[in-house]
Order: C-alpha cells, then sequence, then structure tokens
C-alpha cells in the first residue's frame, strides 16, 4: 500500500521512515517522497493507473502550495485522497483544505501515533 | 582367539551392524557457535552447575553461559588469580559450587564467592618435564574428594589440609612398586561408593569404599590384560543405578559385572580404532534411564533401559565418511537439568538436542510440484464433515483446493471467473451437509458447487434490481442452525434462503432510507401551504434561526436533512420554544436515516405534537459539505438541507405517516457496511464490521445492540476494526482486531483487552481458534501464539512462534484458521497453509540466577571488602547499604535452554514497584532510592510458558544517611525550641525600639510624600514609551519563536527517535545480534547529526536577531538596509500570523541592490520597520473584513454575484521599496488598504493619536518612528488615497 508524502523540509523523509521503520519492515506501508507539488504530480503521473493510493501534503512550500496541489491532485486523480499536514493551525487554512476535498487535516508537530492509527485504517479498509 | 570363536564373532558383528544400520534414527540438532558467543569451535566438556547455568571447557578458555550472555575466563599473563591456561579439558563443580577445571597444565580451582582461580600446576607437583601436566578429567566422588585423569601421572587425588597433590595407593600382583606414569581418561564411582577408574598400563582398577590401594579388576573371562593392551585402552566409564559398570575402550563397548567379576561385550567396532581422537567417549542415563553413549565419531547409542539392544543415532546434519564414521566427532556429552542434551564436538563447537519437539508443517507454492498448493497465499479455509480429513482452502487466483492430510496433495476446484480481483479467488467457504460447497469469491459473487465440484447457481450484485445480493465480495459465509446462510459483504449483511434463493438484505445505519411513501409524502409537503417554517438551503457555518407562530395545536412534522456519521453530526438542526428551551433534537446519527447520494447525508423525520405559541427553528452547519457546496454526492432524496417544521393535522395524513415512520424505525440494522465476521452463538448471532464495532443480533426480538470502541471507557471494545469472532463453550465471545484481542461475556458486558503490551507478538490479530483442552491460538501479522492461563500466578501469558520456529511465514489471514476434528490446526496466510497437532511443551521450569548487581556502577565483586560480603551473589539473601549506595542495577536470567531467547522474565523491587514488571528484560535498574528496605524479586518461564512460580529474592536494606536518622530528628526538636526562645526574646527589644523611631519618622514623611507624587507623573509617562517599545519587541518575539519552531520541531522529533532506537539498541545487544545493533547505531548517528543541524539552524536565527537588537546606546553602524528590511518585514509577518486574526498579505520587496551599508542605530531602526508594516497589517485588515461583510450581504441579494472559486475579490498587498536617488537614499513602505482620512492625515504622528479602539494601540507608533527618522536626520513623507493606499516615504542622507 503506497503512500506519498509532499514536504519541502527534506528532513521530513528521514523522520517518517525511521518512526514507521516496524511497519515498512514489515510490508504493510511503502512511503514515497517528493519536495514540491510539481514533483508530486510527476511521480503521480508516472505510472498508469497511478501507484499511490494516499497523499500527505505540507501546506507551506514554496512554489506550488499544498492547497494548489490538493485542488490538481481532486482533478486529475479524484481516487486518490489527500490529507493536509501544516504548521499553522488556524481556521482558514482548515477550512479551505477541508471545503477543496481534504480527507484530514494535521498540525505540526505531527502525532505520529495519529498518523499510523490513519494509515493502518486505510490499509485495512482495501483488504 | 580360536578361528571358530573368530568367525561367530565376525557374522554377530555384521549381522548387529546389519540390523542397527538398518533402524539408524536421525535427530535434529542445534549448533551453538561461535558466531553465537562460543570461544571455539573444539569443545571439550561441557556440564550444567548447581544454579542450572552451563559450563564449557574449550582450547579456547572456560566459558559460562547463561542462554543470552557468556563470561569466559582465559588466562592472563601476569595475573596469578586467572586460570594458568587456556586450554581446558574438563569441568567438574564441587559441593561448595566451586568448579574444577582440568587443562593443559594441571587443575585449577574457580572459587566462586572470591571470584579467583586457584591453580595447581602439576608441572611443579609432581616435577614433571614442560607440557607434561595435561589433565583430562576431574571428578569428585561422593565424600568430595577431588580425583583427576591425566597423560602422564595416570590418577592423581587432591589432599585438602597440605593443599597438594598426591598419587593413591596402587596394590597390583607381582608388581612391587607400580608405575604411575601413564595415562588415563575414565573414573566412576558406583552406587556402594567403590571407586572405578581406567589406567592405561594398568587396566581396569578398582578400589572399594573405605579400601586403601586400586587393584586391577578381577577378570573371570577375559584375559587379564584385555584392558592394557593400547588398543583397548578404557575411554569412559558409567556405572549404573543396579551396580553394572559400562565401559567404552577404543574397540568397543562392555559391561562388567563385579559379583561375578565377568565382562560382557555389548558391542565390538571394527573401523576406526586406532584414531588417537577415538579416545573421546562419554557414558550416561537419561531422565528414563536409558543409557546413551556418545561415541567419538561413530555417533550415538541409545540403549534401551539397561539392556543390551541398542539404536545408532545420528546428528541431522551429519554425513557418512567412507570409513564408516560420521565427519562430526563428538568429544563429550551431558543431559541438563531439563532434559535437553549438550554435545561438544571438536569442530562443531556445542551441539543442542531438545527430545521435545515443535512439528509445524508448512505448505507452500511449488512450481515443479503440481500437487502443491495454489500461489498467493490462503483465503477461507473450512474442515470437511462431509468428506472427513479433507480441508477446503480458499486461494487468491487459484478458486479452492482440497487438501489430503494423508497424501498431502492439493487438488484444484476451479469456476469461471469474470470480475474477481485475483481472476479466481475463493475469500470464503461453507459445506453442505450432502458435500456440496458454496463459494465467496472477491468479486464474482457467490457460486454454489455441486458434490462434484462442478457450478449449480451463481449468484451476483445486480445494481439495477432492488434484491439479491448487495455487493460481489463475499468475504464471511456462515451457516445458520435453520440452515439459512448469513453473507457478510463489503456492503452489506445479507441472509440467503438456499432453498428459495430468495435473499434478505440488511441495512446497516449507513445504507438505511425511509420507505418511498414517507419521502413522496415530504416532497408533497415541502411544496405545500402547510410548511409553517423552515431554514433551506443551508450553508457553511450556518448559524440559522428561523422564528414561527403557531395558533392552533395540533401535530406537526419535523423534518430535519444533515450531514454526519457514527462519531457525530455536523451539520444539524433542532427546535427551540420561545424559552430557548430545546424540545426536538436532531444530533443523534443513530436515529438518522440514509438521504441518497454520499453515505454521510442524514435525514430525520419525526412527529410531534405543539401548543401554540412562539418557537424557533434552529440549524447549524461545519465547513465542507453544504448547499451548493457539496464536497462528496448531495442528497437525493428531497430537495432541503436544513430544517423544516409542518402542519400535519389533517388525520389523512398524520394517520398514514405515523405508521409508516413505526414501521422503519423498527427495522434491524446493521451498525456497519463493511462485514467482516460473523458467529452463530446459542443465545445470539454476532457480528463483526470494518470499522463500526461489533452487534449482537437477537433473533427473537429481531432487534440489534451495538458495541463500540470508546476511547474514554477502557470498558469497551479496543477498536472498531473487527477481524474475527469466536464464542467458545462458555458462552465467552472472543474478538481479534487491529488493537488486539478482546474476551467479551455477554452476560455482565465487560470487555478484558490483551495486546502486544501484555505479550501478543503484535496488535493485529486475525483468527482465534481454540483445542480440545481449552487452549487458545491466535493467528497475527507476526506469526502464531498460543495463549496460555497460569492460575498460579494469576496471569494470562502468550507463547509466540514465527517463521524462525518453522510455520513457513509470519503474515497469516482473518478468516484463515480452523481445528479439523482430530485435533490438527490449520492457519492460512500470504506465504500458504500452516499446520501442527498438539504441541508438547517441555515442563521444566527454569531456575532463576542473579548474575550481576552493581551498586553505583560498581561490581559488588568490587566491593566485598567494604560490604563485608561472605557468599557469591547467586546465593546472596541480604545486603545492606548506606544512603548513597541508592543507585542500583540489576542482572538477571531465567536458565533455560530449549530456546533461550523465548524465555520470558519478570521482576519487581518491592518497596519500590507497585506490581510486577513482565517486561522480559534481563536487567533492572533503580536510582535515587529513598532509605528503607526493598526486596528484589525475579520470576522466569520457559519457551513453553512453565514459569518458575516461587521465584528468587534478594533483601536490600538501604541505611538512612546520619541526618536523617532518628537521633538527628531528635536534636533538631531540640534546636527548634531553643531557636524559638531566643527569637522570641530578640523580638520584644526590637518591638520597644521600633516604637520610639516610628514618631520620628512620621513627621519626615508628609515632606516625602510631596516630592514622590511629582516623580511618580513623570515615571508613568516613561512607562508608556516603554510599552511601545515592548509591544514592538514582543511582535518581534512572536515571528522569531515562528521561525524557530520548524528546526525545534525537527531536534525534538529526532531526539524522541533517538530514544526509541535506544531501546531497541539495548534489546539487540542483549540477544547479542550484534549485526542489528550496528545498523541501529548507525541510524541513531545520522539522527543525532540532524539535531546538531537544526539545532545549529535555530542557533543562527537567534544570533542573527541578537546582532541586530546590540548597539542600542545610540551609536550608528554600518548597516545593510535591504537586508535590515526584508528581514524585520518577515519577521513582523510572521509575528501577525502567529497571532490573532492573521490575514494573508502578498508582500512584494523592490530593493535597490546597489545601495551600500549605510550607518543606522540597528535597534531602533528594525523597530520602525516592525512598525511601519504592522500599521500596514493592521489597516488591510480592516479593509478585508468591510470588504467581506459587505460581500456577503451582496451575496444574500444576489446570489450570482460571489467570485469564481470563492477567491476573495480583495488581496491585502505590502510593498516595500528602496532607491537610490541624487545621494540620498529612499524607502517607501506601501499597502493597498482603507487609506489615510484627510482629516487626520496631520494628526497621526502627534504621541497618543490613535485610530484604533479602546487598548488595542498606545498610539505612540508613529510619534516615534518619526523621532527615529529625526534621530538619523532623516525626513519622512505620507501620501495616502482613501481605499486604494497608503504609502510611507522615508528619505536618508
Amino acid at each position: 500500500m503506497k503512500f506519498l508524502i509532499v514536504d519541502d523540509e527534506r528532513d521530513v523523509e528521514m523522520l517518517f521512515r525511521q518512526k514507521l521503520r516496524r511497519e515498512i519492515r514489515e510490508g504493510l506501508f511503502e512511503l514515497e517522497f517528493a519536495f514540491s507539488g510539481n514533483e508530486a504530480l510527476e511521480k503521480l503521473r508516472s505510472h498508469n493507473p497511478p501507484e499511490v493510493l494516499y497523499i500527505f501534503s505540507d501546506i507551506n512550500m514554496p512554489g506550488m502550495t499544498g492547497l494548489e496541489l490538493l485542488e490538481k491532485v481532486k482533478t486529475e486523480f479524484p481516487n486518490i485522497q489527500v490529507s493536509m499536514i501544516s504548521a499553522y493551525g488556524d481556521s482558514e487554512n482548515h477550512d479551505r483544505a477541508m471545503s477543496s476535498g481534504a480527507k484530514e487535516f494535521f498540525t505540526k508537530p505531527v502525532d505520529f501515533d495519529t498518523i499510523r492509527a490513519e494509515m493502518q485504517q486505510i490499509v485495512t479498509t482495501m483488504k | 582367539m580360536n578361528p571358530g570363536k573368530q568367525i561367530i564373532r565376525a557374522l554377530t558383528i555384521v549381522l548387529s551392524l546389519f540390523l542397527n544400520l538398518a533402524q539408524a534414527q536421525t535427530i535434529e540438532t542445534q549448533f551453538v557457535s561461535v558466531s553465537d558467543g562460543l570461544a571455539s569451535p573444539f569443545v571439550r566438556d561441557v556440564i550444567q552447575d548447581s544454579y542450572g547455568l552451563i559450563w564449557v571447557a574449550t582450547n579456547n578458555g572456560v566459558q559460562k553461559y547463561d542462554g543470552l550472555k557468556w563470561e569466559t575466563f582465559k588466562n592472563i599473563p601476569g595475573k596469578s588469580t586467572s586460570i594458568q591456561s587456556i586450554n581446558a579439558w574438563g569441568l567438574e563443580e564441587d559441593a561448595e559450587r566451586n568448579i574444577w577445571v582440568a587443562n593443559e597444565r594441571g587443575v585449577s580451582k574457580y572459587d566462586r564467592i572470591r571470584n579467583v582461580f586457584v591453580n595447581y600446576d602439576f608441572e611443579t607437583e609432581f616435577a614433571l618435564y614442560e607440557g607434561a601436566g595435561r589433565t583430562f578429567n576431574v571428578f569428585i566422588d561422593s565424600e568430595n574428594r577431588v580425583w583427576a585423569t591425566t597423560q602422564y601421572v595416570d590418577l592423581v587425588l587432591f589432599d585438602p589440609e597440605s593443599d597438594k597433590w598426591v598419587y593413591p595407593k596402587y596394590e597390583i600382583p607381582n608388581i612391587k612398586e607400580p608405575t604411575h606414569n601413564g595415562m588415563s581418561l575414565a573414573f566412576a564411582e558406583d552406587k556402594d561408593g567403590g571407586l572405578w577408574f581406567g589406567s592405561f598400563i594398568h587396566g581396569l582398577m578398582y578400589r572399594p569404599k573405605n579400601g586403601d590401594a586400586f587393584r586391577p579388576a578381577v577378570l573371570n573371562n577375559q584375559p587379564a590384560s584385555f584392558f592394557s593392551d593400547p588398543e583397548n585402552s578404557i575411554t569412559a566409564l558409567f556405572s549404573d543405578p543396579s551396580g553394572v559398570l559400562w565401559i567404552t575402550t577404543l574397540q568397543g563397548v562392555y559391561k562388567y559385572y563385579l559379583k561375578e567379576g565377568t565382562l560382557n561385550t555389548v558391542k565390538e567396532y571394527d573401523f576406526g580404532a586406532r584414531e588417537s581422537s577415538s579416545n573421546w567417549n562419554r557414558i550416561l542415563a537419561d531422565k528414563d534411564g536409558n543409557v546413551w553413549i556418545s561415541n567419538n565419531n561413530h555417533g550415538m547409542l541409545r540403549f534401551e533401559g539397561r539392556s543390551d539392544s541398542y539404536q545408532e543415532i545420528a546428528l541431522a546434519d551429519s554425513r557418512r565418511l567412507n570409513s564408516g564414521g560420521w565427519d562430526i566427532i563428538l568429544t563429550d556429552f551431558m543431559i541438563d537439568k531439563s532434559g535437553i542434551f549438550w554435545f561438544g564436538s571438536s569442530t562443531k563447537g556445542l551441539i543442542k538436542y531438545n527430545p521435545v519437539n515443535k512439528p509445524f508443517v508448512y505448505f507452500s507454492h511449488d512450481e515443479s510440484n503440481p500437487n502443491s498448493i495454489s500461489p498467493n497465499g490462503v483465503y477461507g479455509l473450512v474442515a470437511s464433515r462431509a468428506r472427513p480429513g479433507i480441508v477446503y482452502v480458499g486461494t487468491r487466483g487459484g478458486g479452492v483446493n482440497a487438501f489430503d492430510p494423508q497424501k498431502r496433495t492439493f487438488s484444484k476446484i476451479t469456476y469461471k471467473s469474470f470480475n474477481d480481483m485475483f481472476g479466481g479467488s475463493a475469500r470464503s467457504i461453507a459445506e453442505d451437509e450432502d458435500g456440496s460447497l458454496w463459494v465467496g469469491t472477491w468479486g464474482d459473487g457467490l457460486i454454489k458447487l455441486d458434490r462434484s465440484f462442478r457450478e449449480e447457481k451463481r449468484y451476483v450484485y445486480d445494481p439495477t434490481a432492488g434484491t439479491g445480493i448487495s455487493n460481489n465480495q463475499i468475504r464471511v459465509i456462515k451457516k445458520s442452525k435453520e440452515g439459512k446462510l448469513w453473507l457478510g459483504t463489503n456492503n452489506g449483511l445479507n441472509i440467503l434462503d438456499p432453498k428459495s434463493g430468495e435473499v434478505i438484505r440488511i441495512p446497516s445505519t449507513y445504507s438505511r432510507p425511509y420507505s418511498d411513501e414517507v419521502i413522496e409524502l415530504v416532497r408533497e409537503l415541502l411544496g405545500s401551504d402547510k410548511k409553517v417554517g423552515s431554514i433551506e438551503e443551508a450553508t457553511d457555518f450556518a448559524d440559522e434561526t428561523a422564528p414561527f407562530t403557531i395558533t392552533e395545536p395540533g401535530e406537526y412534522l419535523l423534518v430535519c436533512v444533515g450531514e454526519g456519521d457514527f462519531r457525530s453530526m455536523a451539520d444539524y438542526g433542532w427546535l427551540e420554544n420561545e424559552n430557548n428551551d430545546t424540545i426536538a433534537n436532531f444530533q443523534n446519527f443513530q436515529k438518522s436515516f440514509y438521504a441518497g447520494g454520499h453515505a454521510k447525508n442524514r435525514i430525520i423525520i419525526e412527529p410531534l405534537n405543539l401548543n401554540p405559541g412562539a418557537y424557533k427553528l434552529r440549524y447549524r452547519a461545519d465547513d465542507s459539505h453544504s448547499w451548493d457546496k457539496w464536497n462528496e454526492d448531495p442528497p437525493t432524496e428531497i430537495p432541503l438541507y436544513g430544517i423544516a417544521l409542518f402542519n400535519i393535522s389533517d388525520k389523512r395524513v398524520s394517520g398514514n405517516l405515523s405508521g409508516l415512520l413505526t414501521k422503519d424505525s423498527d427495522e434491524a440494522v446493521v451498525s456497519g457496511s463493511s462485514v467482516t465476521a460473523i458467529e452463530h452463538g446459542t443465545e445470539y448471532v454476532w457480528i463483526g464490521t470494518n470499522p463500526d464495532g461489533l452487534n449482537r443480533y437477537d433473533s427473537k426480538t429481531k432487534t440489534f445492540r451495538y458495541y463500540l470502541h470508546d476511547p474514554e471507557n477502557p470498558n469497551s471494545l479496543s477498536n472498531n476494526t473487527i477481524t474475527g469472532l469466536f464464542e467458545d463453550k462458555n458462552g465467552i465471545l472472543w474478538i481479534t482486531t487491529n488493537v488486539g484481542l478482546n474476551k467479551f461475556d455477554p452476560k455482565t458486558e465487560t470487555f478484558t483487552r490483551y495486546t502486544d503490551e501484555d505479550g501478543l507478538p503484535t496488535n493485529l490479530t486475525e483468527v482465534i481458534v481454540s483445542g480440545e483442552n481449552g487452549e487458545m491460538w491466535i493467528s497475527t501479522q507476526n506469526g502464531l501464539s498460543q495463549m496460555v492461563t497460569n492460575e498460579a500466578l494469576g496471569k494470562i501469558t502468550f507463547i509466540n512462534y514465527n517463521s524462525e520456529d518453522g510455520l513457513g511465514g509470519d503474515t497469516f489471514l482473518s478468516l484463515a484458521g480452523v481445528r479439523t476434528p482430530d485435533g490438527r490446526f490449520y492457519f492460512g496466510g500470504d506465504h500458504g497453509l500452516t499446520s501442527f497437532g498438539n504441541i508438547t511443551a517441555n515442563n521444566t521450569p527454569p531456575s532463576l540466577i542473579l548474575s550481576s548487581f552493581l551498586v553505583s556502577n560498581k561490581s559488588i565483586y568490587d566491593m566485598r571488602d567494604e560490604l563485608d560480603l561472605q557468599t557469591d551473589l547467586a546465593q546472596l539473601e541480604q545486603i545492606t547499604l548506606k544512603h548513597d549506595q541508592n543507585a542500583l542495577s540489576f542482572e538477571f536470567a531465567a536458565l533455560h535452554f530449549a530456546n533461550p531467547k523465548k524465555n520470558q522474565l519478570a521482576h519487581m523491587l518491592e518497596g519500590f514497584d507497585a506490581d510486577w514488571i513482565y517486561d522480559n528484560r534481563n536487567f533492572a535498574s533503580y536510582t535515587n532510592l529513598e532509605p528503607g528496605e526493598y526486596t528484589f524479586k525475579i520470576r522466569g518461564s520457559n519457551a513453553d510458558g512453565i514459569w518458575n512460580e516461587e521465584g528468587k529474592s534478594i533483601r536490600i536494606e538501604i541505611l538512612p544517611p546520619w541526618w536523617r536518622t532518628w537521633w538527628a530528628y531528635f536534636g533538631y526538636g531540640l534546636v527548634l525550641v531553643l531557636g524559638v526562645f531566643s527569637v522570641d526574646r530578640f523580638q520584644r527589644k526590637r518591638l520597644l525600639q521600633k516604637e520610639r523611631e516610628h514618631a520620628r519618622d512620621q513627621e519626615l514623611k508628609h515632606a516625602k510624600e510631596i516630592e514622590v507624587a511629582y516623580e511618580n507623573l513623570k515615571a508613568a509617562q516613561n512607562q508608556l514609551v516603554q510599552q511601545e517599545k515592548l509591544a514592538s519587541l514582543g511582535q518581534l518575539t512572536a515571528g522569531i519563536a515562528h521561525e524557530i519552531k520548524n528546526p525545534l520541531n525537527f531536534v525534538n522529533n529526532f531526539s524522541d527517535l533517538s530514544e526509541e532506537l535506544i531501546e531497541e539498541l539495548e534489546e539487540a545487544l542483549s540477544k547479542g545480534d550484534t549485526k542489528e545493533a550496528n545498523q541501529i547505531a548507525a541510524d541513531i548517528k545520522l539522527n543525532l547529526q540532524k539535531i546538531h543541524e537544526h539545532g545549529s539552524r535555530a542557533d543562527r536565527i537567534v544570533k542573527s536577531m541578537l546582532l541586530h537588537s546590540r548597539g542600542s546606546d545610540g551609536k550608528k553602524e554600518p548597516t545593510d538596509l535591504n537586508q535590515l528590511l526584508r528581514e524585520y518585514t518577515n519577521l513582523a509577518f510572521h509575528g501577525m500570523r502567529a497571532g490573532k486574526n492573521p490575514i494573508n498579505v502578498d508582500i512584494q520587496f523592490d530593493l535597490d541592490e546597489s545601495i551600500k551599508p549605510i550607518p543606522l542605530i540597528g535597534e531602533d531602526f528594525s523597530r520602525l520597520v516592525v512598525n511601519l508594516a504592522n500599521n500596514a497589517f493592521d489597516a488591510m485588515r480592516e479593509k478585508l473584513s468591510k470588504t467581506q461583510e459587505a460581500r456577503h450581504m451582496m451575496q444574500e441579494a444576489l446570489p450570482t454575484t460571489v467570485g469564481e472559486n470563492g477567491k476573495p475579490e480583495y488581496l491585502p498587498t505590502l510593498r516595500v521599496s528602496t532607491r537610490l536617488r541624487e545621494g540620498k537614499v529612499e524607502i517607501v513602505f506601501e499597502d493597498n488598504g482603507p487609506g489615510i482620512p484627510e482629516e487626520i492625515k496631520d494628526k497621526i504622528l502627534q504621541p497618543f493619536f490613535t485610530t484604533k479602539k479602546g487598548t488595542e494601540g498606545t498610539g505612540l507608533g508613529l510619534s516615534i518612528t518619526n523621532d527615529i527618522i529625526k534621530a538619523h536626520g532623516g525626513t519622512l513623507d505620507i501620501d495616502s488615497e482613501a481605499n486604494k493606499y497608503s504609502r510611507f516615504k522615508i528619505t536618508l542622507r
């Protein structure tokens, strides 16, 4: 079950891979990383149908913001679900995200237990 | 021997060889090698001491092993208390638990209490040549005499009084002074205290109990020199309980009968007799009294009791050589307390044999074998009743396999597939009495196969019809007692009557709609004049009120449409009366029905009686899904999103309606639509869903009861994703979920949870199956687990098996677990099918040992004198420590060697820990212990879950420091009392003095008061100026705080991670898994680098801020103007974003890079930048909210004037620019806010003038800004156009 994580901070990849190392080792999750909205879209388009089924994206990124990415994904890949991760927990961002079709909204610092639970639930529904 | 006898002998040998070869049995063994920590692959002896520890003698030192850790003893040149040689040959333990080692230079004794070796160098003891001190074995007889067999001095004896070794007396007929120069290996004591040894020179020697000398044994039927023949030297001796002496020599195996003096030949070899390594033999009896002989390179012989008949035992990994022997040469062996055999070998280290075996068998797909199981793993599993023994296995892509356990073949049953995800799978299987099968597929619906497995009928989901099954993915099929098939699908629960083919679809709360008639009626009412009041087309963030009055009492109908799910309702309405009391509330999802479109669209219809009066309809909505702004499919049933009230006093309407509504509400519904498990219990039917918890269906009342996970209530289901259900014979329901196992008692409605913290290998549990004797097996995504109930300890523990134990794989699947009537278990997983019969456990509990005790990091051995220790740590029962010796760490072990990694451990420090800690760690540490009495206790179990219930403990007393002892407290009391006295006297004196002074002061005070009042006024003025400074500093700080937040988050996250990894590292180290440990260490290193990186990042930010805040002494320093503008504008922006009411502002910089550094007062100038920026933000915020209000009002009047995509039409912008013009520097701050009105343009620079209401602003900002610019010799120009822009231009020389 492939998940894509989009964030302009590169260290986020190390963090995710280590926090979820058990699940990755057991083969439950497969993680891919993109460091910009454009890179994320490229990755999605490189397979048909796309291998990724779920995306976590930061909102504050230079170039294409997370919200812009969300709208593009919803248009081009309506089957892929997108959840937002943001340092700004204000209601405006939250509402924009939810009304654009985001599934969930997480604030930084990320609580990995919540993320993990969300990912496990998604995996189980697919079985 | 005469030729005749020789022939007979030869024939007997050949015959016995033939018979025995035909029956050679192979045993499965485990190797303990150098990579596990063993010092050398050449093990010469192995024993188990009285504590349960294993000792090994190798040519590279002596080792002590507790199952996990090795302690090695080697010769350390220069240290006389170390063992005298690294080359050890034999081991023995005496009554005081000291270990005696026979080694290359003689004998060494390990004194456990003092932790030193006492060496006896035989070269000196017996005046031998260099290198002639080699000693092979040490023996201790029943009177605690210590004997040793050697290479050059035959048998010697230790004299404890003189602390020297001596020759025992020999008496040999016809020899005056029998020599002691020879080799001997074997020694034994018989049940009567008689001593025996085998001398290579003198043969078999015997000394009766209390005898004075050794004499050659009488051999009545053999020549006297039988054993002195160098070709037939004695290699091992054993006296069995009946007094028969077993002897092995280079040539064979014999039994000697003392009374008769006769020797019987049991076996004679004819191969490889003359190799020097043929000296390795050992004879022992096992727990059942069978005699075993380890036979050098001839493998093992196992005798039937003490009879002469034996069987050859071969080690599984050994090969037979052409010479007739095996390639593994056994040197010695022993049987430990739990019945495990330990063999030493010359090249393969230690070999372990556990007679209790674990027969896991697994079947995986094999390309070359057409009768092997289909690939891709096992799905459904059913034990056949019509064809007992056969197990039907559902596969992913291969249809159904029928497994025949006798032939071990899988025959394939296939059927056509059209839409199946795997191209022909069987997710669930059920069998009829006549042997025909029902197969639930993953996309092709339900297929009925007849007895010969030909397709009879197929039930497929038809989206156009309203009947038939509701989904094509059939996950579970369970037959009820009445013969109906209950189907759990991915979209609903169905009940199929196989006779009529009729399907009843049980709706879920999500999916049940109101009947068509009711909906029709409501639609009519919507368009009619019976509508009394309504809130329709509710939008995002609606918080609406619709008041109305009614004049006639009667029946009314309340209809509400909203959004929500099991967790809560997001959009909902309610009805209030004139006192604002809520008289009808639609916040309960469970009462709601499906309103069409997406499952979260909900509708509730409720009739009620109302009296005349004023009422209010209320509605509240959150964001994301509302009228015309649907983020999923909108509701389709009725064109209402909100709440409405209708008058239905018309009897025709009301009577009809209430009847229909009652019918709809009474319908029984399941909690969720994805059904994962069904169990027909004795009283109820249990249905599990994902992720909507557990349902209990009562067929008598036709109602459902729901059990869901409640995070606030520990007595609830642990998780709403259920993978399996099982009701045991006591009526208890066992539920496997994604968060462990739940035990539910339906009578008391209590849940007991078991998770990985209780010992399960993972929380992802899949199936639970019970055995005949009440044992429970659980399959998980990390292997199988057996649940063991220990009544004595009142504890439930889990014994876990994974692919290392031979399961074949670790990922097992839900619903794939059965037990056949003959008692075999079958579990299916990604790897295929795993099966096993009863698992016999090794019933010996482990012995427990405390192996290390550190006080403030110093080992207790190093503190012997300080603490006055009299015994070895393992026997220590009590110890007293000082108050500062209060950091204790313990290491301990459960000694059982069947599978030491699976031994479980628990510990507790009574007086500190509240209860036993079952964490399986073999260490524990406690710091900062208060003075007091403690008891440290440990408990352990072997790999089969058999616990040593007695446990082991040590009492520890920590004395209080002198200042906390009782007499110290007494002293304090005394001091306190004295203190009180003296203070009292002192106080009295002072009081008198004070009165006098007081009078004088009063006069002076009046004069001062006037002066003080004047000073206060001046101070207040200063304070206000300071406040303004602080305010801007505060905003700066907010900005800085935000910038730093990001790197600090990383520092925290990576630190947490590293902590977790350190724990894993400790585990890996304690298991001795250095490879894993190194990997983890590398990860930790990387993390620490990242922490450093981000810490430095934060540091840099702070540094640059500090840099700018210095120099507040009014001195001008050359500063990079552009950088300062950028930094502080951004800081102000972030500060604003992090505060109340943040807004989005487009900040544009248009900076002339050619401007060189200018002399500026850094602190002041940066404050100026922040000030101007914040003013701009505040102004633009006002304009933004005004614009939004206006837009909202316009929207109501004319819905089409909303901007495209809901984008705001007003985008606040701040433009900061710099220019070099005619030698002067110009800085401009321009915003597109509301502008500055004409009338206040010249007032804004005045101190205390502000347009902000209340306490929002001090009014000093611009005045200070102006002061700063003047201090730099510059000018400020303000320019603005109402509602368009405001521009602040600063010109500096």
